[in-house]
């Protein structure tokens, strides 16, 4: 049996950056998880805190300032256990990490920046691919360009309700839309994932050129879905750019995304040059005694169980959605180590699904102690060598506040920290 | 189709994660991909009234079986199982299902051709039999792998710990030395080594959607494996297919009541070494920059890169594990005519890889993705047991 340093059990985002960290700490890593994480259909772009209080109109431009009132009032949020220190810590990583894999990501953990998302509303986020680093108030006109093919991107219907938020936050710019026909084969439905890999096509590249050259200027802003290319989205965009000789944007899309697609396989190829390993496809459980962690077994083909050992175990398998816990109607369910998971205290959704304040049921999750360490009811540390990270943890609601990647990157940042410590203290 | 496979098309939520992983959506844009040829359609066969249906299975032919969606998808659906089961439906035009019956049946020609590889070899190259093997559809271009016979040496001294290889075609017929070196391991880990009396685990023949006849095979490849099982043996194997179907597909596809008595006890050569905590006494470290490729057929026994482990820690200085590209050849695919270019062209990825430093050594297990790196790149391709046998004294 190999012994491992840290195993990591998840591979959305939060699973990624801890076993970076680990990794880069010089830790053996192995990372185990049943699938691909929810990575592949997030934007990719991370959020912090766009909306604190959730019930908040309008988004929060100063990060930090949401966070002292997070603070102050959220008793459970990850943000708060971790600490503002960690979540700046969290943020220059990613960037490093991001220029090292060769898809550098800007921004800061002070400032939100408004973008457009595919529906046209104006979303607060906080770190940016680089293919989404301008600033569109800066812009005198706003050219939203859509793809015939492409069914899942309206380019008109994201420039009216542009033109409707723009107005909002006292902003000002022609905002146009424009199809383009890719002259594609659909005889079958084209999701962002064909078309960004018929963009890596120069015959296709061209058609996009010759349709829009000349016709945007200097001013001019275009935003695009995020579907420029894959593993070659440099070649299509910078290419792109040149050639238009203006800024261009591209906005995250409908599963699959493209944008995270592009940082979870970077992040993956740059773990796999570190001899981090994987194991994919099946589902782990723990194996517990005496308060720890002592072996992960997981499923192999066949049916036979393989274990797995490790000083330190990170558990980034998240929630609901992500699988990490499983829920009836009446109860939840951690599912590698059975762990407590915090139900809301009434009702668990409201009939509005939009509710400003959002649905119970999005708070539950694991309690944890400030090393992530995971807790049972009574508020005692369960397991002192896994550290949980992502949205299986208590406490907030992704959705509302618009937080998701943020937690997942900074808490995932933080319970690799804290595995590399547990490796050292032994 | 079991009561499960049902349930778990449930499962799927589009969300399309398959469909980036899949090399044949990537090369090939009117393929429909995992997600629709998988859990979509199957759901619509099963209404029995689906108007598409000859439109999509036209396609079916094309799935790599690569298993990467079964492994991408974060909520347990297998869209390869379907795939494979549908392969039956398949109507080929009368040339095309001899050709692919020819290609299926690579066990009997190795058997044959292993007798005479002088022979063979004269004759796989002669340009007259290439283009019979043309007109019959088999792809021109392709360098067939040229066969070899060797007496194979295992000790006759009797051991507690006992295994029974499973050779597979391609360490039969066609590089013996591979099976050479995985008795020499397997004794060196103190292991009583008798070779499996029997020919093809039946992957070329579920791929070519000929399930009648695996199931024939399958039942007497597990009968037979049985009997060693209950005898106390392992049962072990060096190539990735073999080791997955063994494992897995006979089990998924057949109803035999004692395939999950037999998959439990099948190992891969590496993963059997690794679990027993073998010592190698490779310490001077003969190789440095070495490339492995790890094939889809062992990436999906969730088994993570054992070989990788071994060959890191006793053979090489620095080892670049590849697990992200399908070499394109998917057994018999590849050998087709229609379809050679093709698979070229989804090797192409992992070739350049191979191709962008001078690597003093290039490994991988299987036997068929060996001979599309060798026909992509001009390298010679080794089996990691080759090169860490070679480490044990004599």
């Amino acid at each position: 049996m190999v012994m491992y340093d840290v195993i990591v059990i998840g591979s959305g985002l939060s699973g990624l950056i801890s076993a970076s960290v680990s990794s880069k700490a010089g830790k053996s890593v192995l990372v185990i998880s049943k699938g691909l994480g929810n990575i592949y259909s997030s934007s990719g772009f991370i959020d912090i805190l766009g909306y604190y209080p959730p019930e908040r109109k309008l988004p929060r431009k100063n990060i930090k300032e949401g966070m002292k009132e997070l603070c102050a009032f959220g008793s459970q949020h990850p943000y708060k256990i971790i600490g503002q220190e960690a979540v700046d810590e969290a943020c220059d990583f990613f960037i490093n990490l991001t220029e090292i894999i060769g898809y550098p990501y800007s921004g800061n953990s002070e400032e939100n920046k408004l973008l457009p998302t595919a529906a046209g509303a104006l979303a607060p986020t906080a770190l940016v691919p680089p293919t989404a680093t301008c600033n569109i108030a800066d812009f005198e006109k706003i050219l939203v360009v859509g793809f015939e093919e492409y069914i899942d991107f309206y380019p008109s219907y994201v420039a009216e309700n542009l033109k409707c938020e723009f107005k909002k936050h006292n902003l000002n710019a022609d905002v146009e839309s424009k199809t383009v026909k890719l002259g594609l084969d659909t005889t079958r439905e084209l999701n962002s994932y064909d078309i960004a890999v018929q963009m890596e096509n120069s015959q296709i590249f061209n058609r996009v050129v010759d349709v829009l050259k000349g016709k945007v200027g200097k001013n001019t802003l275009v935003a695009m879905p995020a579907v420029l290319g894959v593993t070659k989205w440099q070649q299509v965009y910078y290419g792109l750019k040149e050639e238009l000789n203006c800024e261009i944007l591209e906005i995250p899309t409908l599963p699959p995304s493209i944008t995270g697609m592009r940082l979870a396989e970077g992040i993956k190829d740059y773990l796999s040059s570190l001899e981090v390993e994987f194991h994919m496809g099946y589902q782990a459980k723990g194996i517990t005694g005496d308060g720890t962690c002592q072996g992960i077994t997981v499923e192999s083909a066949g049916g036979k169980i393989k274990t797995y050992k490790a000083e330190s175990y990170v558990l980034a398998t998240g929630g609901i959605l992500g699988g990490g816990i499983n829920s009836t109607q009446r109860t939840f369910e951690e599912m590698v180590f059975g762990i407590p998971v915090a139900a809301p205290d009434g009702n668990w959704s409201v009939n509005d699904f939009f509710a400003p304040g959002g649905q119970p049921y999005a708070y539950s999750g694991i309690k944890v102690n400030e090393k992530l360490n995971p807790l049972d009811e009574k508020g005692n540390v369960l397991l002192a060598n896994v550290y949980c990270a992502g949205k299986n943890l208590a406490g907030y609601d992704p959705f509302v506040e618009k937080s998701g990647n943020g937690v997942a990157l900074t808490t995932g940042y933080q319970a690799g920290v804290a595995a590399v410590k547990g490796c050292d203290r032994k | 189709m079991s009561d499960n496979r049902k349930e778990m098309l449930d499962f799927c939520l589009k969300c399309s994660i398959c469909h980036t992983q899949c090399p044949m959506v990537a090369k090939n844009p009117s393929y429909p991909g995992p997600k629709h040829l998988g859990p979509e359609a199957e759901r619509l066969r099963l209404t029995g009234k689906n108007p598409s249906r000859d439109e999509q299975n036209k396609y079916l032919s094309y799935c790599l079986n690569c298993k990467r969606c079964d492994e991408a998808c974060p909520h347990g659906v297998k869209p390869s199982v379907y795939n494979v089961k549908n392969k039956t439906s398949i109507n080929n035009a009368g040339q095309e299902s001899l050709r692919d019956w020819i290609l299926a049946h690579n066990d009997w020609w190795g058997r044959i051709a292993g007798k005479m590889p002088g022979v063979s070899n004269f004759f796989l190259k002669n340009p007259f039999i290439k283009t019979g093997m043309s007109l019959l559809g088999i792809a021109p271009q392709r360098s067939f792998p040229a066969y070899k016979s060797k007496k194979l040496k295992i000790a006759r001294d009797t051991k507690d710990k006992k295994a029974v290889y499973f050779r597979g075609c391609y360490a039969r017929s066609n590089e013996p030395d591979i099976a050479q070196s995985v008795i020499k391991l397997l004794e060196y880990a103190g292991y009583q080594v008798e070779i499996a009396p029997l020919g093809c685990c039946g992957t070329p023949v579920i791929s070519n959607g000929l399930m009648t006849e695996a199931k024939k095979i399958a039942e007497k490849n597990i009968q037979t494996l049985c009997q060693y099982v209950e005898k106390g043996y392992k049962i072990v194997s060096s190539c990735p297919s073999c080791t997955l179907t063994l494992k897995e597909e006979y089990d998924e596809f057949f109803d035999i009541p004692a395939s999950k008595k037999v998959s439990q006890n099948v190992w891969d050569i590496f993963e059997l070494l690794l679990h027993d905590n073998v010592e190698f006494p490779g310490s001077n470290k003969k190789f440095s920059r070495v490339i492995y490729h790890v094939p889809c057929h062992l990436k999906a026994q969730g088994i993570g890169t054992p070989a990788a482990n071994l060959i890191r820690k006793y053979v090489v200085n620095s080892l670049k594990v590849m697990d992200k590209y399908c070499c394109g050849i998917s057994g018999t695919f590849g050998f087709k005519k229609e379809k050679y270019d093709l698979s070229m062209k989804i090797g192409n990825d992992l070739f350049e890889e191979i191709k962008k430093e001078p690597y003093s050594l290039v490994l991988t297990d299987c036997g068929t993705c060996k001979l599309q790196i060798e026909q992509g790149t001009g390298q010679k391709v080794i089996h990691p047991a080759v090169v860490l046998a070679e480490t044990i004294e004599k």
